[in-house]
């Protein structure tokens, strides 16, 4: 099912990349690689080879005219790594006598399209898209995850020579623990080869075990995507993110999150070991609902949990009530099982995360009283309500290091009013030897 | 060559021979309510087997059996449903529990006094009911040592999500306990597992809890009881409940049986649950069971 449209998503400034989801097919053969990178989601399958779809058994499906392949637009080919098969050129070549046919994709790490011939053979073959994948920045955080030394310049020379030649260039890079922190630098390497789109996809752990290594908290994770995706979309490149939680995606950026994939002609047995995916707000969740979102997947859930206090569902029934123009989403029925609601739980932890350092709600800071402490979304300050008559000031503590910062949020009127009351609750801050995270 | 886990386990422990489903076998899960077989059932294993399996490997199969064919001889087929636990404090035995249901109180067979009667030859059941109370359910714990009549044993009695420990006339609050669909109603669910005791969701990740499996469940159940929390899902497929088996040190002969028969068990859907204590600061599994009926 195509997924509907998304109205909160805003009306992108640069056009998203086409969704390939829905008029494509991947076809698999040649499961081996010239590279070894170290989160590879098909190690497994290169260990103990598949045979993959043979070139007769492709021949056959082509010629059938009840086939799933009748009525594509767009036959991907993918491995391993498909340049290493002799065969490569006469799959496109029938891949490419299917009349619907428009685009024929390859998937691959481009270091052996730096042969100029070989490309020239591929493109005239019938070969259009070149998807290639790309992980790292520079020579030495790439080789770390390809495991192969020189295979940084070769990918490059590769990527270059697709450009010079005019075929499609899309790159894509696996979001993971070794390469998050410099993604906006990897777009820096990719932009100035105009790559149709630059993909981002989240680390899909089909072999549990590796997760630990691989998978990065989703909230850390969010912004260098973010900052990532907006300097694609400041070179005027679409970008493409993959697997990760929609409801963390601004909606400036919501045009450029797909999680839709085509499907895959493949060994049934891979699919035992597919990641499973979801969410905990899937029965609630519009987005999920849609098929817009997949959640998280059932590996990074058993390594870092279902991010039930960070995922912002956009609710099915609380979008139904907004449009009855019942009560919003902060509407809350309390009943006997509604005991131990987050805010309890949460004002708990704050209350003793403040006791560290000697204050407590309702005690007194410079002649203010503490009435109220929100942790933001993703914890990394907390904003404070203090009272004195009818005055109130609110001051945000950041986390900050070796001790936390204190700022008054408002205008110059609050600020000169509050900055005795902010010195104040500098020094008790300053006060504790060791300060604990914010909660 | 490496054989598959299956082909190079042992042969089963139990001896009695395998039972197999007719073709209009009715399913039940652990309150006793239809489901619709995942696949068609006819031929295939039946649940019990499994609880004749643990049974075996404990060394009571023949006690078991015998307890087993009273209650359908008394009560009649699928009327029951069984659950097998794991302890993981050291040197617990293993144990088991059969369940009673009656929802609306229609069946007249079906009372605390006559199921006593009825295994009186077999076992020490020791458990009055005051006077006639509105129970939906009732279980009567066994053990190796209660088929050895070693000593009593107790039964829980169900009503009103509550439970009690009921020894002799002695009633004693056991459990507090909600079901929640995990898809409709995640917020009650997700306030149930906040108000824990036992699990500090801000510290401890929910899947342990509450993994994958669980969240795909039919329902969830979350129990607050004397000692520890628990948490359960109904209607878990054969692959769930072979993962819930590895994970919760149950006996190796039971995941498999599962692993092994996986192809005459996908029929079937299952319950499972886990009882766990986390107030020292460490999360820990102290109770685990499977469930399933006959
Ligand atoms: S709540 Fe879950 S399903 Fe919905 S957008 Fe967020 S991650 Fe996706």
């Amino acid at each position: 099912m195509r997924a509907p449209p998304d109205a909160r998503a805003s009306k992108p400034r640069v056009p998203p990349a086409p969704s390939v989801a829905h008029d494509s097919l991947v076809v698999t053969f040649a499961f081996r690689c010239n590279l070894a990178c170290t989160f590879c989601m098909v190690e497994d399958v290169l260990e103990a080879p598949y045979p993959g779809v043979s070139l007769e058994r492709f021949e056959a499906l082509c010629r059938d005219p009840t086939s799933t392949l009748q009525g594509l637009r767009r036959v991907t080919f993918s491995g391993g790594e498909v340049t290493t098969s002799k065969l490569l050129p006469d799959y496109v070549r029938l891949a490419r006598s299917l009349p619907e046919v428009r685009h024929v994709r390859i998937q691959t790490n481009a270091t052996r399209l730096r042969d100029r011939a070989y490309l020239r053979s591929l493109l005239d073959a019938g070969v259009d898209e070149l998807f290639v994948s790309f992980h790292g920045h520079d020579a030495a955080s790439t080789e770390a995850i390809t495991r192969r030394p020189g295979s940084f310049d070769q990918i490059l020379a590769g990527m270059r020579e697709i450009r010079a030649a005019g075929a499609t260039l899309i790159t894509n890079t696996a979001l993971v623990r070794q390469n998050y922190q410099s993604l906006a630098a990897i777009v820096e390497v990719v932009a100035p080869l105009a790559p149709a789109s630059i993909e981002m996809w989240s680390f899909w752990p089909r072999i549990h075990e590796h997760t630990r290594e691989f998978a990065v908290p989703v909230a850390e994770l969010r912004g260098p995507v973010i900052a990532a995706m907006r300097a694609c979309l400041a070179r005027g490149i679409p970008p493409v993110l993959k697997w990760f939680p929609r409801c963390l995606v601004p909606p400036d950026l919501l045009p450029y999150h797909d999680d839709g994939q085509p499907q895959m002609l493949i060994e049934p047995e891979f699919w035992d070991r597919e990641p499973g995916y979801g969410c905990l707000y899937a029965g609630v969740c519009e987005d999920h609902h849609a098929q817009r979102c997949s959640g998280l997947s059932h590996a990074y859930v058993e390594l870092h949990g279902w991010e039930q206090d960070l995922l912002r569902p956009r609710r099915v029934e609380a979008s139904d009530r907004a449009r009855a123009g019942g009560a919003g989403d902060d509407f809350v029925l309390r009943n006997l099982v509604k005991d131990g609601g987050p805010k309890r739980t949460h004002t708990a932890r704050v209350a003793a995360w403040l006791d560290a350092f000697g204050l407590a709600f309702g005690g007194e800071v410079a002649g203010w009283t503490l009435v109220s402490a929100r942790r933001s979304r993703f914890r990394e300050s907390l904003r404070l309500e203090l009272r004195r008559s009818e005055r109130r000031a609110v001051l945000q503590i950041a986390a900050g290091d070796p001790t936390p910062k204190v700022v008054v949020v408002g205008d110059a009127r609050a600020r000169r009013e509050a900055e005795p009351l902010a010195r104040a609750l500098g020094d008790a801050l300053s006060r504790c030897a060791s300060p604990p995270p914010i909660p | 060559m490496q054989l598959p886990l299956a082909e190079r386990a042992p042969p089963r422990v139990a001896r009695a021979p395998l039972e197999r489903c007719g073709a209009d076998e009715p399913l039940h899960d652990y309150i006793l309510e239809r489901y619709a077989p995942p696949a068609p059932p006819e031929g295939k294993l039946r649940a019990l087997n499994l609880f004749v399996e643990s049974l075996a490997d404990a060394g009571v199969e023949r006690e078991g059996l015998r307890v087993i064919d009273t209650i359908r001889e008394g009560l009649g087929p699928h009327r029951t449903v069984f659950g097998v636990k794991s302890h993981t404090q050291k040197g617990a035995e293993p144990g088991w529990e059969l369940y009673f249901y009656d929802f609306e109180r229609v069946h007249a067979d079906l009372q605390i006094g006559r199921v006593v009667e009825l295994l009186g030859g077999l076992l020490d059941v020791d458990a009055v009911e005051p006077w006639p109370l509105p129970w939906h359910m009732f279980s009567v714990e066994l053990s190796p040592e209660h088929l050895r009549r070693e000593r009593p044993a107790s039964v829980d009695v169900y009503l009103d999500m509550r439970s009690y420990k009921v020894r002799g006339t002695s009633w004693e609050l056991e459990n507090v306990y909600t079901f929640h669909d995990p898809r409709q109603e995640i917020d009650e669910l997700l306030h149930r597992a906040r108000s824990l005791v036992h699990f500090d969701h801000l510290r401890w990740n929910l899947a342990h809890v509450l993994p994958p499996d669980f969240l795909a469940a039919h329902r969830v159940c979350v129990a607050n009881k004397r000692r520890a929390d628990a948490v359960y899902a109904s209607r878990v497929p054969t692959p769930a409940l072979t993962r819930f088996l590895e994970r919760h040190s149950f006996p190796s002969a039971l995941s498999v049986f599962a692993r092994r028969h996986a192809a005459e068990l996908d029929h079937l859907l299952w319950d499972v649950g886990v009882d766990f204590q986390g107030t020292d600061g460490e999360l820990r599994f102290v109770k685990a069971g499977v469930y399933g009926s006959f």
